[in-house]
């Protein structure tokens, strides 16, 4: 019983160490064309200034959709720097999500929002809507108050209310550079018929210096735990989404800052208020329809940072920050699994929703697997097993030199950090990360197992200083 | 400890430690690189500049020629200068940009725009859009079926060529393209107004699929071309929807006043994008008869003739408001009445902005 005990055992550890090996050439590869995405980008916006598209004379006008729930302390700051921003015909519609806060007297008294008679066509069942308001003031502005519901059911009474044929969907927390629109908007009119998504970088703001709704000098955050996930961060922005993206394989369009087509969506039906991971569902629905149509289409992440958006210093909204995205791709990957492995959906159902299964779902499962055999090993031989050794390797070294490459990334995307300090301590960090944070992520992600199964559906709070409270000059 | 731990394990920490160093060494030395190159690609700008400048306002044939002899060997220096410079003059002065242009870049672009590379493709067509002359407009046009983003720089760079011999070879490929994309040609089309009416009109006079009729008519509203009014006024009663949305559209813009009675008449369209177009339409016409068409517009089961009736109700100014204050006040009929109290509600908005 023993040898085949044993040998069931090795087949294990030997599947583990292929897993992490495995997870980290896709990484690698990913980070590979990330860099050639960089650089391609950087040449092809050679002799174009983004200015040139105020002369278009066919412009798509562009709707901002901002959901705010009970976000009193940031929210008028935040308006007031979308009204800044760059794009020829655009309108700002701010959802209030019912807030038991001051969030909506607060937006009325600053911008003396006046409640309308406006009607509008609800083709998304919303929650319902209890007035919309404009603002003389800043006739952009259009203020929805509706009952609560989730971030996807504001964003699909957003939707309602958009009158335009682009639409941009936005935390209401979140630092928006002023010239986001245009780039965003750029692929849309390059390719007006195929491209229907676009996502690009969001960055940490933590500690950096905000005037007038806009970052304008970016310091490394005083707490490790920012800095750790600024890592964390360009690994996922600028090393997996954009390598995902070179080979259409691109699922998630963060719900910070990404701008669609309003017509595709809305014959999606919209984002699925039920969903926990609403960005990544909306997406993945996108472009299962859009399979199903057999339709070309085409959705782009640009390497520029165009979103800011302040990161928990806290382990424990960490934790429910962590538990919730696990949770929603958990979600995600359930609803949609007849499209794994079906070569019916291209691209997205052989190599994309299958790579999220395996190596971004299951992994926290495999990587915490893997560290219990090896705290057995180190009880039973001590640090005489090789698999001990060839796991740190493949899960710690490897991990390290992939948070450091996304370092490396950074420099030729934007170099957003000019001191040679800033960039020792992202090393730092990128080292640090892979010893304790990222077994702590794993823990919390396989945690969110077990909450499926109980049926969780909450989102937890993310408590923010805000922008006010944030260093400001 | 076994003897991969105890030979490999301390090699491949001091190899990861060394890589760790390089990879930091390596940030700085591409920083200082970039400095320095940047510190060189400054001193040659100001010194092309300032020379270009120069000569900008001395019509000495040479003085350019010898520019372009002496800086040809630092191409994207000299590329740069010319691209900031030609934004910020015009007249004689851009015409001795394009001269430095031509003895120095533009050979080696033309022959790049059929290149196998896709920036150099791309580099070319927005550099040949800035600065070369018509005779380049065959091979850009080329271009329009290249990837979309070296597209979308064609579609630019033959728009912004000011010389109506473009539009000849623009609208023989229109004809020609099997699937034209409606962005591009009204693009190019709307750039350069009044001149493409002769183009228009001839090519709506020719046996065109349905597709292409509508973009021209498109064409037709943006510019916008009211002597083409005679020839899309009987694209009203095509069998093909999109065609008659796109009638309705362009005659909401050509502004003719005896086009009344065809909007009238497409407001009455079985088809409802028909019907909201044309009520749209109707009101920028601003004909007092459309009062009575509008208001049943309010009434229709459709959001969008509705709002569309709202719209056109204040567009028409005074009249419009009364209409949707009766409106307000006498129906019965609940959406119509919501939506008019919208519109009373926007009137007085535009009133107290």
């Amino acid at each position: 019983m023993i040898p085949i005990l044993n040998t069931v055992f090795d087949l294990v550890s030997n599947g583990i160490l292929l897993y992490f090996f495995a997870i980290n050439f896709l990484y690698a590869v990913f980070i590979l064309l990330s860099v050639i995405g960089i650089i391609r980008h950087n040449t092809l916006l050679k002799y174009v200034t983004l200015n040139d598209m105020f002369a278009q004379p066919m412009i798509k006008p562009v709707s901002v959709i901002a959901p705010a729930h009970n976000e009193e302390a940031t929210v008028v700051d935040n308006v007031r720097s979308l009204l800044g921003l760059e794009y020829p015909v655009y309108e700002i519609i701010i959802v209030n999500d019912g807030s038991s806060d001051q969030t909506l007297e607060r937006l009325i008294q600053a911008f003396h929002f006046k409640k309308t008679k406006r009607v509008f066509r609800r083709v998304i069942p919303t929650k319902p809507v209890r007035g919309i308001y404009l603002s003389p003031i800043a006739p952009k502005l259009v203020l929805v108050d509706k009952e609560n519901g989730r971030k996807a059911d504001a964003l699909n009474a957003g939707l309602n209310v958009a009158r335009y044929p682009l639409f941009c969907a936005i935390d209401c927390d979140s630092v928006i550079d002023r010239d986001a629109l245009l780039k965003m908007a750029r692929p849309f009119h390059e390719d007006p018929e195929q491209t229907v998504g676009v996502g690009g970088v969001v960055r940490l703001s933590n500690d950096c210096i905000i005037k007038n709704g806009q970052v304008e000098k970016v310091n490394m955050p005083k707490s490790w735990l920012a800095r750790i996930q600024i890592v964390e961060y360009l690994r996922a922005f600028l090393g997996s989404r954009l390598g995902l993206s070179k080979i259409g394989s691109l699922l998630i369009i963060s719900g910070a800052f990404g701008m669609f087509r309003k017509d595709v969506v809305m014959q999606c039906g919209g984002y699925d208020h039920k969903a926990i991971g609403e960005d990544m569902e909306l997406v993945v629905r996108l472009t299962r329809r859009l399979r199903e149509q057999k339709s070309k289409f085409r959705i782009k992440f640009i390497p520029d940072t165009l979103c800011w958006t302040e990161g928990p210093e806290s382990w424990k909204i960490l934790k429910s920050q962590r538990n919730r995205w696990q949770r929603g791709l958990i979600q995600v990957l359930q609803a949609h699994r007849n499209m794994l492995f079906n070569p019916r959906f291209g691209v997205t159902g052989l190599f994309a929703l299958p790579f999220y299964f395996v190596f971004e779902m299951l992994s926290p499962l495999i990587e915490l697997f893997g560290y219990l055999i090896l705290v057995y090993f180190i009880a039973t031989d001590g640090l005489n097993s090789p698999f001990a050794i060839k796991l740190f390797f493949l899960a710690i070294v490897a991990g390290m030199f992939l948070s450091l490459s996304a370092i490396v990334l950074e420099e030729y995307a934007e170099k957003r950090f000019p001191r040679f300090r800033d960039v020792l301590i992202l090393f730092a960090s990128g080292l640090a990360e892979n010893l304790g944070y990222r077994q702590f992520i794993a823990y919390v992600r396989a945690k969110a197992f077990l909450d499926v199964m109980k049926g969780k559906q909450g989102w937890g709070t993310m408590q923010r200083k805000g922008f006010s409270t944030a260093k400001k000059s | 400890m076994n003897d991969f731990a105890i030979f490999w394990a301390p090699r491949i920490l001091a190899g990861f430690g060394l890589f760790v160093a390089a990879l930091f060494l390596f940030i700085i030395g591409r920083r200082l690189d970039l400095q320095r190159r940047e510190k060189i690609f400054t001193a040659r700008y100001k010194m092309i500049e300032q020379e270009i400048v120069a000569v900008l306002y001395t019509t000495d044939e040479k003085a350019i020629a010898r520019i372009a002899v002496k800086y040809r060997t630092w191409p994207d220096v000299l590329t740069s200068v010319l691209v900031n410079l030609i934004r910020i003059v015009g007249g004689e002065e851009k015409i001795i940009l394009k001269t430095i242009f031509a003895l120095t870049l533009r050979d080696d672009l033309i022959i790049d725009l059929e290149s196998g590379n896709y920036r150099r493709r791309l580099t070319a067509t927005r550099l040949l859009g800035m600065f070369a002359d018509p005779a380049n407009v065959p091979a850009l046009l080329r271009r329009l079926r290249d990837k979309p983003t070296i597209q979308f720089a064609a579609v630019n760079s033959i728009a912004g060529f000011p010389d109506d011999r473009v539009l000849d070879f623009v609208f023989r490929a229109f004809e020609a393209d099997p699937k034209p994309n409606i962005h591009h040609f009204t693009d190019i089309v709307s750039k350069h107004g009044q001149a493409c009416e002769c183009y228009i009109r001839e090519a709506l006079r020719k046996p065109l699929s349905e597709e292409k009729i509508g973009i021209l008519i498109e064409m037709t509203g943006l510019i916008p071309a009211r002597g083409l009014y005679p020839d899309i006024i009987g694209f009203a009663a095509h069998q093909d929807k999109e065609v008659r949305i796109k009638v309705a559209r362009a005659l909401g813009r050509l502004l003719i006043p005896d086009s009344f009675e065809v909007l009238a008449a497409l407001a009455e369209d079985p088809a409802w994008e028909v019907e909201a177009q044309a009520v749209r339409s109707l009101g920028r016409l601003n004909n007092q008869d459309a009062l009575s068409v509008l208001a049943r517009g309010l009434h229709s089961l459709s959001w969008h003739v509705r709002n569309n009736s709202k719209d056109a109700l204040l567009d028409m100014g005074a009249v419009g408001i009364r209409k949707l204050r009766e409106v307000s006040d006498t129906t019965q009929d609940q959406f119509a009445a919501d939506m008019a109290e919208m519109g009373l509600e926007e009137a007085e908005g535009l009133r107290s902005a």
